[in-house]
């Protein structure tokens, strides 16, 4: 008996001491590894599910298989198609499976009822160089039954950053009929993974590179240009709906088209935006991505994008897109609206801590997200070299911003649950900041010409869930970070579980202003972010950016005290150096251990965040130079590194 | 970017201080005092019969033609010791004979054409050991031992001129003619695939000249067995010392440079000393520039010729002289500079400047010269630039398919890299490259499927290689043409069917037709292509290109020999010239079939 008792002390405490964790994403939504047999490389690169409910993969080593039944711990899988080449996507149409190859979209079909495809049928063929970059995408297939398929650029031999469109199709989108007939449709595209329909539109999502300030999902219409020039090497030709033009960039924006000499991140310089580009040129199809994923916080490499079409059994985000993240092992949630014909809206975190790099989603009959990964040679922050797994609701409401909606004078909020009244109307409960990404041939772009926005008026409305914020300084074209930090649920008194939307403000809706009155915040200490683009004058918006805080510059002078592993997790995830690092092991990055066993000096690990040097760690995926991290900030996280050891 | 490049190869420079082998005469050889060998112009070998070779009269050819009686070995009058030999050799149909290095280590020659798992005695194994034991009633027993199998069975089709590269090491003896190092087979190369590598041999093979291993001893080639024709032979013996290098100096650099100037009038950031030469001279494998300045001991003057592995930007300078510009270079690629040099001390400089953190550094040198063998220069860490890469091998136990990126080799040198391509392996050992985009059989290998780790490694480069010996018919392009002169504009690949054996059927359009294509394994030894016509409008004519070459022979009424490459049976074809070369066609109303023999 006594043994017992202990026992339940024991159980007591240890839920005590898990209780006061707060809740986290698992509580939610459950990840489920689905047993692959050994031997079997599941490198998904497509993945859907069939009208019985099975699952089709197939796999960057070209081969495809049916997953009999799932939704046991026992699925059959059951080798249908081999030897494609490299296939990241499959799309389920009239009874057969669709798959891109490098090359070709390819029609599968089991004629003698074996269960193997015995026809491989080209459906079309496209032109491709032979470059290892020039993979292909999907495909997705649109209500009126054509075929949507992406494809990378390729890049150049000795100037191997820079993207090149060495062949047609190469960075563009494909709309392919059913018999054959290919029309090239949209161009500016440099990784276009991410591919969904979305309402029976096509979306697609491109990530992180030259041309490219971050990731980002956007709508995709014939005729439109999403940035990266390469492809406009055959705007040109007879059958391209594409306007836009190659000398029309470079007029605004220097290529540095030197093979010699990689492109790198120039502070002062006058910079513009791909907005602005779309703003200034209109007519010219120019699109600005509907929404932005932050690099580093959402993603790093986008991937699948998929609606909710679960009608709640997945939750409360019926109608939302969410989109995988490769490299980052997660996925992301999208909330769009149409504002003025064309789409905007939110990226909010949704759920990290897949096995593997995400990179293909599926429902599955059980309304569970179906979740294939690999990271073979692309590196994710999960480990495994491949994955298939199974995102499950738990059922359970998790508190957080449900929607956010762009609103004539602010944002309104609606939250999953019901908000203490309190807090939401406070108007010191809100953050906000806007920034944007610069346009330019460097890999990236920091976040640039970062703003703080006063909230000066909250109101919650009748339903307890929703409130409309009255938000100072709204500029098109910008990325809104909206942190809720103080509104707590009335259940639990919870905070929220993600508490951040990042809203892409294309256009400022028309509208009644809200019925507020408007009060000045309290002054707040000063965010800590430094404006790497400072001291700019960005002729196309004639906007002069922030200069760097104070506080960096005396941060510099100041002693650092080793924080704690609390603090510093805080600091790394805000910076987004969690996107690639962690403490223990090795991720994308070498692990903070494996720095801090290198013994470098605190100011030799501030130079290295700020100036990387990847041949110090010559098997793993280069670093990006962190340079907007605070110097402080800095400081603090080297000092912690070295107290590792 | 990183680990694109997936594998370091260090293939030792082959000699180019080579001594041809006339065989305008026989005067390399001692005499037989039998007539069985002797030299023609051309042999021709009939493929449907045994041992049977036809001869030109003339010269360029050594053919042996034994009968009972007069099947006399052949000596050579050279003695060689350290060697490296290469030669062109031809098979009688079910032929045999054997190769004897230091006439006591054979290399067999054999038809072994169509063997799926070759062995010891195949053509291009090392053979077996033998000697004689006496069983009981004391009569002497054979007893065969050790013995070297080729990897893979690279034989080719009887009446084929097939070369063969051997690297050969000699037993080394002490001052008092203690063996005190084995005689090694360096490298069998055979139809260009290594098949033998750094095999040592504990002693003569069965046949030698004499069991007693010597540091010198002559080539010794089978006449007792059968018919075998040999050209454009070479040996290269190595008899003089190596060269060597000494009074390295370096001084390093660290920085991002992207041109010497940028670092040429700066103060180093060290200068010190190396036994050997590294890159390891820098402290970092990138933002460094290095000057190596050292010496060459040059034991005989003559021609030598350096070979440069060398990751990033560099310039060679010999006697002060600039033999290699400054240029990049990635850690695979190697650049050669042939010089003459004169005996004694030769100073060389080296420039190198790396930049490209993505690149796994390196730096190897490697002289060679008159009467020594390739030596390397630098240490062996400066090889090491990263951790290998564990092979993804595709082995075809069942018909295998698998499109992938290939690239087209024509003389060692990458012509095309084809990217509709589809590959078909098949378990007895023969497998072929199907290009998609002009409906054309791009090539064919023997041996082993193929190694997918360029693809399936890391991010891979799309791309997957042959493991065997590759017949590349790229020249064969446009296979169909409308009156022999078509273009393939309006050609579309429709894909391909596969059978119940997993065999493919390929399918497109072109003109007003619809083409099928099946290419299969006949006999287990070549393969057999039937093309099906579907047309539209039976008034217009279909060429087919069957094959084109610098020459195309009619052997016989169906049989073709294509620049004495492959053989082409098929009945009703004609040959006309195009360009400079010709071209094998045939007209076909509904079908083709016709056979590839190699």
């Amino acid at each position: 008996m006594k043994k017992y008792i202990k026992l339940i002390i024991l159980l007591v405490t240890f839920s005590a001491t898990y209780a006061q964790k707060g809740p986290v994403e698992s509580d939610y939504y459950k990840i489920a590894k689905i047993a692959i047999p050994e031997g079997l490389v599941l490198e998904v690169g497509g993945l859907v599910t069939l009208p019985n409910g099975d699952l089709a993969a197939s796999t960057r080593r070209g081969e495809v298989y049916i997953i009999q039944n799932p939704y046991s711990d026992t699925p059959n899988f059951k080798k249908f198609a081999t030897g494609l080449h490299e296939i990241l996507g499959l799309a389920y149409h009239k009874d057969k499976l669709y798959c891109a190859q490098r090359g070709e979209l390819t029609k599968l079909s089991d004629t003698n009822g074996d269960g193997k495809a015995d026809k491989y049928e080209t459906i079309a063929s496209w032109p491709i160089s032979g470059h290892y970059h020039e993979y292909s995408f999907g495909p997705k297939v649109g209500p009126d039954g054509a075929f949507y398929v992406t494809g990378n650029v390729g890049f150049g031999n000795s100037d191997w950053w820079a993207g090149k469109s060495f062949v047609p199709s190469r960075g563009w989108t494909l709309r392919i009929t059913e018999d054959g007939k290919v029309e090239p449709f949209a161009a500016g595209h440099r990784s276009p993974c991410g591919i969904g329909m979305i309402d029976g539109e096509f979306f697609y999502g491109d990530n992180q590179g030259d041309w490219m300030g971050s990731g980002f999902i956007s709508h995709v219409e014939k005729g439109d240009f999403f940035g990266h020039p390469a492809s406009l090497a055959w705007a040109n030709t007879t059958d391209s709906p594409v306007k836009m033009r190659k000398d029309l960039i470079f007029a605004k924006v220097d290529p540095r088209d030197n093979p010699a000499v990689k492109p790198e991140y120039v502070k002062d310089e006058p910079m513009t935006t791909i907005y602005e580009m779309a703003k200034n040129n209109p007519g010219l199809g120019i699109k600005s991505p509907a929404v932005w994923l932050p690099h580093g916080i959402l993603g790093v490499s986008t991937s699948e994008i998929i609606t909710d079409d679960t009608k709640g059994d997945f939750g409360p985000f019926t109608g939302q897109a969410f989109v995988g993240d490769q490299g980052m092992s997660k996925i992301a949630r999208v909330f769009l609206e149409k504002v003025k014909g064309r789409y905007q809206g939110a990226s909010f975190d949704f759920r990290s801590g897949f096995r593997s790099g995400v990179l293909r989603m599926s429902w599955g009959n059980d309304n569970a997200l179906y979740v294939g990964g690999t990271n073979r040679g692309w590196g994710s922050t999960g480990k495994e070299p491949f994955s298939l797994e199974r995102l499950v609701y738990a059922g359970k409401m998790p508190f957080e911003m449900k929607t956010v909606k762009a609103m004539p004078d602010g944002f309104e909020i609606e939250f999953t649950l019901p908000v203490n009244k309190a807090t939401a109307e406070n108007v010191n409960s809100y953050d906000v900041s806007s920034y944007t990404y610069k346009y330019h041939p460097v890999y990236g772009s920091p976040m640039v010409d970062i703003k703080e926005n006063a909230v000066r008026g909250a109101k919650l409305a009748a339903d307890g869930k929703t409130v409309r914020i009255v938000v100072d300084g709204l500029r098109e074209g910008y990325v809104h970070e909206i942190n809720p930090t103080a509104v707590k649920a009335i259940e639990d008194n919870l905070s929220l579980l993600h508490g951040t939307a990042y809203y892409t403000l294309n256009s400022i809706p028309e509208g009644a202003k809200a019925n507020i009155a408007l009060v000045a915040p309290k002054p707040k200490a000063k965010k800590a972010k430094e404006d790497v683009g400072s001291k700019v004058n960005t002729p196309d918006n004639q906007k002069k950016e922030a200069a760097p805080s104070a506080a960096g510059e005396k941060a510099k002078n100041l002693k650092t005290a080793v924080i704690t592993d609390k603090e510093a997790t805080a600091i790394l995830a805000k910076n987004t150096c969690l996107a690639c690092h962690k403490k223990d092991e090795r991720a994308v990055g070498p692990s903070y251990k494996e720095v801090a066993a290198r013994k470098y000096s605190n100011a030799k690990i501030v130079e290295l965040i700020y100036k990387p040097q990847p041949q110090n760690w010559p098997d793993l995926t280069p670093m990006a130079p962190m340079i907007n991290m605070p110097k402080a900030e800095a400081a603090k996280i080297a000092a912690w590194i070295n107290s590792l050891n | 970017m990183k680990n694109l490049f997936l594998c370091l190869f260090f293939v030792l420079p082959l000699s180019n201080f080579a001594q041809k082998v006339s065989f305008n005469d026989m005067t390399f050889w001692k005499n037989s005092g039998k007539t069985n060998w002797s030299i023609v112009k051309s042999v021709t070998v009939d493929l449907n019969s045994e041992e049977s070779i036809a001869t030109e009269p003339g010269s360029g050819v050594m053919v042996n033609q034994p009968v009972a009686g007069n099947n006399a070995n052949l000596e050579s009058i050279l003695e060689h010791g350290d060697a490296d030999i290469s030669f062109d050799f031809m098979m009688a149909k079910h032929s045999n004979s054997g190769f004897y290095l230091q006439g006591r280590y054979e290399i067999q020659l054999l038809d072994s054409w169509g063997v799926i798992n070759p062995h010891t005695g195949d053509c291009g194994g090392i053979y077996k050991r033998r000697r004689f034991i006496k069983d009981q009633n004391g009569k002497d027993q054979e007893y065969l031992w050790e013995g070297h199998a080729p990897r893979i069975n690279t034989c080719l089709a009887p009446g084929l001129w097939q070369h063969m590269d051997i690297q050969f090491q000699a037993p080394k003896f002490d001052a008092s003619g203690k063996k005190i190092a084995n005689a090694k087979v360096l490298l069998v190369k055979m139809n260009g695939v290594i098949i033998q590598e750094n095999v040592e041999l504990t002693g003569p093979t069965g046949g030698p000249i004499s069991e007693m291993e010597v540091a010198k001893g002559p080539i010794m080639i089978q006449g007792d067995h059968g018919k075998v024709a040999f050209r454009n032979m070479s040996i290269t013996n190595y008899v003089g010392k190596k060269a060597e290098i000494k009074d390295i100096q370096y001084m390093a650099y660290y920085g991002t440079f992207s041109k010497p100037q940028d670092f040429l009038n700066k103060r180093p950031d060290k200068v010190s000393k190396l036994e050997k030469l590294s890159w390891e001279a820098s402290t970092q494998p990138n933002d460094f520039a290095l000057i190596y300045q050292s010496k060459l001991l040059i034991p005989e003057s003559g021609k030598h010729e350096l070979t440069f592995q060398i990751a990033g930007k560099y310039s060679v300078k010999i006697a002060g002289k600039e033999v290699l510009p400054d240029q990049w270079t990635h850690t695979n690629d190697q650049r050669k500079a042939t010089v003459e040099l004169p005996a004694g001390e030769v100073p060389m400089e080296i420039t190198v400047y790396k930049t490209d953190g993505w690149m796994k550094p390196i730096l190897a040198v490697w002289v060679a010269g008159p009467g020594f063998r390739p030596v390397p220069l630098h240490s062996l860490g400066s090889v090491l630039g990263g951790t290998a890469n564990d092979p993804i091998l595709l082995d075809a136990n069942n018909v295998t398919i698998l499109r992938s990126f290939t690239d087209i080799y024509k003389n060692g040198e990458k012509v095309k890299r084809l990217t509709h391509a589809v590959n078909v392996g098949h378990p007895n050992k023969l497998h072929y490259t199907y290009d998609l985009d002009n409906g054309a059989l791009a090539q064919i290998w023997k041996g082993d499927f193929l190694d997918t780790s360029p693809m399936w490694d890391n991010r891979g480069d799309g791309s997957s290689r042959p493991r065997g010996v590759v017949l590349n018919l790229d020249q064969n392009f446009t296979i169909v043409s409308q009156n022999s002169a078509g273009n393939l504009s309006n050609f579309k690949t429709m894909g391909y069917d596969l059978d119940e054996n997993d065999m493919p059927t390929f399918k497109y359009k072109i003109y007003d037709s619809e083409i099928m294509d099946k290419i299969s394994i006949a006999d287990n030894k070549y393969f057999s292509r039937k093309i099906t016509v579907k047309k539209s409008d039976k008034s217009t004519p279909i060429a087919f290109k069957i094959a084109e070459g610098k020459s195309v022979k009619l052997l016989s009424e169906d049989t073709y020999l294509v620049d004495e490459a492959y053989y082409v049976k098929v009945s009703g074809a004609k040959i006309d010239p195009s360009g400079s070369n010709y071209v094998l066609s045939k007209n076909i109303e509904n079908e083709l079939v016709y056979s590839i023999i190699w």
